[in-house]
């Protein structure tokens, strides 16, 4: 009946996890150990399956990417410099001097392996549609990549940011299950070792390119799997970790009190209260829309329950580091007479009822959120009534459009740090049928098909604008993840993208 | 079925072993009888009629925002004032009469999951009993499955998969715990089923629901209802507890389980806001726990032979 | 004696399977994981094509079919979560499930059986109201409330012990304290009942008559005779932790089989949840089935049935 094997793995396990596991214990083993208490950590030692946002720390230190995102924009990594050599055709040069940790070099034929692996719809990669419409990926020299395009693609390259890079042949040698478990990288660290459960641990590998001959200042970071706000907060007191992220916003300054360094630091994903135009609702006219802009009193909000960690939305679903962001916009303000005239402008004067999806841990706060908002709605008439969707079934719920005609929303734009990640969704023909108007259909549509990156920049910026009139949302504010880093560690420097490059951080104890 | 269930029902109606014999020391039980149930019920009582009462009683309407006067503490500290006597939460809701509110949702659910399983498991036990054979069997059976399923986790799967309400909460925990009453009462048929004035009604000719309602059922009643005073104050503390993972009643509905779970980033400066709902909880858990015990004195049937 | 131990393997399978059948409707029921696992911007035809590959588009009854084939075989499927055999994750994650649930009976049995006992013999005194009350409170707390303030006094502000995680006898000590009160509750009351039932027995006084001290006479008879109530409790208990210590390894951050099941529910990881839930209905078959055997090696004229 049972294969014996199965069985055999079965008590191994089980014998495994009731020794503890040494490294659980928060006993450093050197002065030079960084660990960082996240809420998620990589699920799989494999890059290419875990889309969290917070597991991508600990794959930049293990793996290197084409390009990356670096200080605004986009920068050269493994490749050296690119172009688009036709409306579909596009050449990476790669660098010359980059080799994987078991001494396999990181050429053509590898990206080409990488890439196809994540195109392979056999391999249930979820960043497939992330690479965008690719047709194939030629190795047309030892150092030199085609990648063409089914349609011309603008962000081509903003696109490969998450394609990690893995060894071929290493890969084919032991396979996807194995490469799951003990994976190589060519980054400046390599993996030691993970339970998906508990933790993900690596050391630094000097030879690393990435370097750039520099020493290490850390010789091992592990990030620690903890979940719950009090837990991890709790390990960051007690210091038995240097690092912890998401610090509730009312814990933060009691933790910078007590000599915390605090980082507020901003990321690529925004607040929003849908506006849902695809139902039959008020929300069909742009007056109700604006109206339910001005009656939110954002800033109120922001100061009281994020305690000023957040970054005003200047009537944009991007923050001002995304590509296509107008500096020329700002918030709706705070207006009760203003919502009020609009409303009764549109022929609702004494208000209405509307159903009000929410959620409640899937974003930071935003159970409180909600709970002003609808309060704050009510002020002009607007009843919203609060339903709280369990995650998953919001998730369903809004891939498939049946998601209620309010509904709160975290826009992200990353990893492409571009307005075209998030604004497809609020074109009439998506799936999502989240939004329908043909001013803004059109100017989405003429945006997307840009390939000139300077006459996108403009149409990017002209669409923000009619966005913003047009009022698909209410909008919120950009998300800030914060950081308690213990006052010892040198130069850990989050970016908008929620990582930090582990070759500038050192230990000072 | 298995001789442990069985042990083990007898367990929670504190009846003695199968070896223990009848005399021993009853007087010690009889002298706690008649103070010993007075206090925890007058608490229970005084609950009951706060939450009853609430809208009369709280100066504030539980849900009301204000955020200029976020977390207030309470009157006696510094910073507090008389406005809000237990202080005010993260939202500016005043914490006296969530508190108070938050009585009538954590009291229903207590009461009404155990009347659900309470009926439930009684009507499943005294047709075992009564019926034997097959339907005993698979009754049995049943209570065996549902026994090995952890009941966690079926709140937690059928709360996610139907979405977190008082209503959704209070059937879950109603369904999930109908074993106990189930076994209990069986145990008591079973052993009044032969029972001389049984044969004499089944002679006048009462049909089996007949007897079975007006005849074994009161007698099985005390038993049921010893579990089910235990089973309320477990209840309420379960709902505490799947309200702290996010799987209780809701972010709609005041509990003092919601409550604890909002307040858990705050328990170390703004400690009020946990600790009232906390001692909330302790103080009817403890009022319930205790007349479960008066009540399991009284009805103890070696007293009344 | 064979007839015994084939019995209880049949009822074994048949609970189990019961269970498994339950769990896996329940859970299909709830809705999709691929929402999850893809982002956003995945298109419909992405979304069909991994509910494709997952095997999540051909009817329930294929579906549960295909499942129980695999079981049979030893696959139990692969975690869409996390990308590695379920059965490998439930394996790891038992460990530390298994060894805090041990842990803490054992601690709650350690103090709680000398407290029961010692509150019987000089019962009425204030050792026994002192020893009741304290039970009773330990009964009344959230115990998450519990584990939290835990934490705070004795990791956060004095860097005694750790503040989560396992890995040393240290890690236990928190955690223990906060499963443990609840289960030292029943158990010492139990205790403590069934001695004061066994004290007043004849037997006793003939053994007292005979002249042996009374230590041995509380030790040898009367805790024998208790013993059987007391075994049904721990077991009882053990059974609870196993399942309901999903809050404790929550706040903890303890990387057990409690709190893997429930990330797994968020996450629709149904083959995580499907191995988690065999695993702990097998678990608590398998110690009833102990207890059992351990009652009736305990007291042969326990009739079975």
């Amino acid at each position: 009946m049972l294969k014996l094997r199965s069985l055999v793995i079965f008590v191994a396990a089980i014998a495994v996890g009731l020794v503890p596991l040494t490294n659980s214990a928060a006993a450093p083993t050197g002065p030079r150990r960084l660990t960082l208490a996240y809420g998620a950590i990589p699920t799989t030692g494999d890059p290419a399956y875990d889309t969290n946002a917070l597991a991508m720390d600990a794959y930049d230190a293990v793996f290197d990417t084409l390009v990356v995102f670096q200080d605004g924009k986009l920068r050269p990594s493994v490749a050296g410099s690119w172009k688009a050599t036709s409306a579909t055709e596009w050449e990476f040069k790669l660098r010359r001097d980059v080799k994987f940790h078991n001494g396999e070099p990181l050429n053509a034929a590898a990206v080409k392996f990488s890439l196809e692996r994540i195109l392979n719809p056999a391999n249930r990669i979820p960043w497939l549609t992330q690479l965008g419409p690719i047709s194939k990926i030629d190795a047309i020299d030892t150092y030199i990549v085609r990648i063409t395009t089914v349609e011309p693609v603008a962000t081509l390259a903003e696109n490969l940011l998450i394609a990690y890079l893995v060894p071929p042949r290493y890969f084919q040698e032991v396979g996807r299950e194995r490469f799951a478990r003990e994976p190589i990288g060519s980054g400046p660290f390599k993996f030691k070792e993970m339970n998906p459960l508990t933790h993900f641990t690596i050391t630094a590998f000097p030879e690393s390119w990435r370097w750039d001959g520099k020493k290490p200042g850390v010789e091992e970071v592990t990030w620690k799997k903890l979940p719950e706000d009090a837990t991890r907060i709790a390990a960051y007191r007690a210091r038995e970790v240097e690092i912890a992220d998401s610090v509730p916003p009312e814990q933060a300054n009691r933790l910078r009190a007590a000599g915390a360094k605090i980082v507020s630091q901003p990321i690529a994903q925004t607040l929003s209260i849908n506006l849902r135009s695809t139902w039959d609702t008020p929300l069909k006219h742009k007056k109700v829309r604006q109206a339910l802009n001005y009656a939110v009193d954002k800033e109120s909000i922001l100061k009281n329950i994020l305690i000023g960690h957040g970054t005003l939305s200047e009537g944009q679903i991007i923050g001002s580091d995304a590509f296509g962001y107008n500096p020329n916009l700002k918030a709706y303000p705070f207006d009760l007479q203003k919502a009020r005239q609009l409303l009764s402008e549109a022929g609702y004067a004494n208000g209405f009822e509307m159903t009000y999806h929410a959620s409640q841990g899937r974003y930071p706060k935003d159970k409180e959120v909600s709970e002003v908002v609808a309060a704050q709605l009510a002020q002009v008439g607007v009843k919203a009534k609060i339903e709280y969707l369990e995650n998953a079934v919001f998730s369903q719920m809004s891939r498939d459009g049946t998601i209620g005609p309010l509904n709160i929303y975290g826009w992200q734009y990353m990893p492409a740090m571009d307005i075209s990640q998030p604004i497809p969704f609020f074109t009439c023909k998506t799936p999502r049928k989240n939004f329908c108007d043909p001013n803004l259909d059109e100017a989405i549509n003429t945006m997307l098909s840009e390939m000139d990156p300077v006459k996108r920049l403009r149409k990017a910026q002209i669409l923000s604008g009619i966005m913003r009139d047009t009022a698909p949302v209410i909008f919120l504010w950009q998300f800030h993840s914060v950081y308690a880093i213990q006052p010892y560690v040198k130069d850990y420097v989050p970016t908008t993208a929620r990582r930090a490059d582990l070759t500038r951080v050192s230990i000072d104890k | 079925m298995s001789v442990l269930v069985e042990a083990n029902s007898r367990l929670k109606t504190g009846l003695p072993g199968s070896l223990a014999g009848t005399r021993g020391s009853a007087h010690w039980r009889r002298a706690r009888l008649h103070w010993g149930g007075i206090s925890p019920a007058s608490v229970l009582l005084l609950v009951i009629l706060a939450a009853v009462l609430a809208p009369l009683i709280s100066p504030y309407d539980p849900f009301a925002q204000d955020i200029a006067t976020r977390l207030k503490p309470p009157a006696w500290e510094a910073g507090g004032s008389w406005t809000h006597p237990l202080g005010t939460d993260q939202l500016g809701r005043d914490t006296y009469s969530r508190v108070v509110f938050g009585a009538r949702v954590s009291l229903l659910v207590g009461f009404a999951s155990v009347a659900i399983s309470g009926v439930m498991g009684t009507l499943l036990g005294l047709l075992a009993g009564f019926f034997s054979g097959r339907v005993d069997r698979i009754v049995m059976r049943l209570v065996d499955i549902q026994l090995a399923f952890p009941r966690i986790l079926l709140a937690v799967t059928i709360i996610a998969m139907l979405g977190p309400s008082v209503r959704n909460l209070v059937i879950v925990l109603g369904i999930s715990a109908w074993m106990d009453y189930a076994r209990i009462v069986r145990a008591q048929v079973l052993s009044l089923r032969e029972k001389e004035y049984v044969l004499a009604a089944r002679c006048v000719g009462l049909s089996d629901s007949g007897i079975m309602f007006r005849h074994i059922l009161p007698n099985a009643l005390s038993s049921a209802i010893i579990v089910a005073s235990v089973s309320v104050a477990s209840n309420i503390i379960i709902e505490s507890s799947l309200s702290f993972l996010g799987l209780g009643v809701g972010a709609n509905a005041i509990t003092w389980g919601t409550m604890l779970a909002d307040a858990r980033n705050y328990i170390e400066v703004q400690s009020w806001l946990a600790t009232f709902p906390g001692l909330a909880i302790m103080l009817v858990v403890l009022a319930v726990n205790l007349l479960g015990d008066w009540l399991r004195d009284i009805l103890d049937p070696r007293l009344r032979r | 004696m064979a007839g015994f131990l084939a019995r209880r393997l049949f009822d074994l399978l048949i609970t189990v399977l019961g269970v498994s059948t339950l769990t896996f409707a329940v859970l299909r029921m709830t809705g999709d994981p691929v929402d999850f696992m893809l982002p956003p911007e995945a298109t419909q035809q992405m979304v069909a094509e991994m509910r494709h590959q997952l095997g999540l588009d051909v009817p329930l009854p294929v579906q549960y079919v295909r499942f129980l084939v695999g079981a049979a075989r030893g696959d139990l499927g692969e975690s869409f979560h996390y990308r590695e055999p379920a059965l490998r994750l439930v394996a790891s994650a038992i460990g530390p499930t298994l060894s805090l649930a041990a842990v803490s009976i054992g601690a709650a049995v350690a103090i709680a059986v000398p407290l029961g006992i010692v509150a019987a013999v000089y019962r009425n005194t204030m050792v026994d109201k002192a020893a009741m009350v304290l039970t009773v409170f330990g009964q009344s707390v959230p115990f998450f409330w519990l584990g939290i303030i835990l934490v705070i006094a004795f990791a956060v502000n004095r860097n005694w012990l750790p503040t989560s995680g396992y890995g040393s006898p240290a890690h236990f000590v928190l955690p223990t304290i906060t499963l443990a009160a609840f289960a030292l509750a029943r158990i010492a009351r139990l205790t403590r009942s069934g001695m004061l039932d066994v004290l007043g027995q004849d037997y006793m006084r003939t053994a007292r008559a005979k002249g042996l001290r009374e230590a041995v006479i509380i030790g040898r008879h009367g805790l024998r005779n208790a013993a059987i109530p007391i075994l049904t409790m721990i077991g009882l208990h053990f059974g609870v932790l196993m399942g309901g210590a999903v809050v404790t390894e929550t706040i903890f951050a303890w990387p057990g089989l409690g709190r893997l099941i429930i990330t797994s529910i968020y996450l629709r990881d149904y083959p995580v949840v499907q191995a988690g839930v065999l695993y702990m209905a097998l678990v608590f078959v398998v110690i009833n089935s102990a207890l059992d055997m351990s009652y009736w090696l305990i007291d042969p004229t326990i009739r079975r049935e």
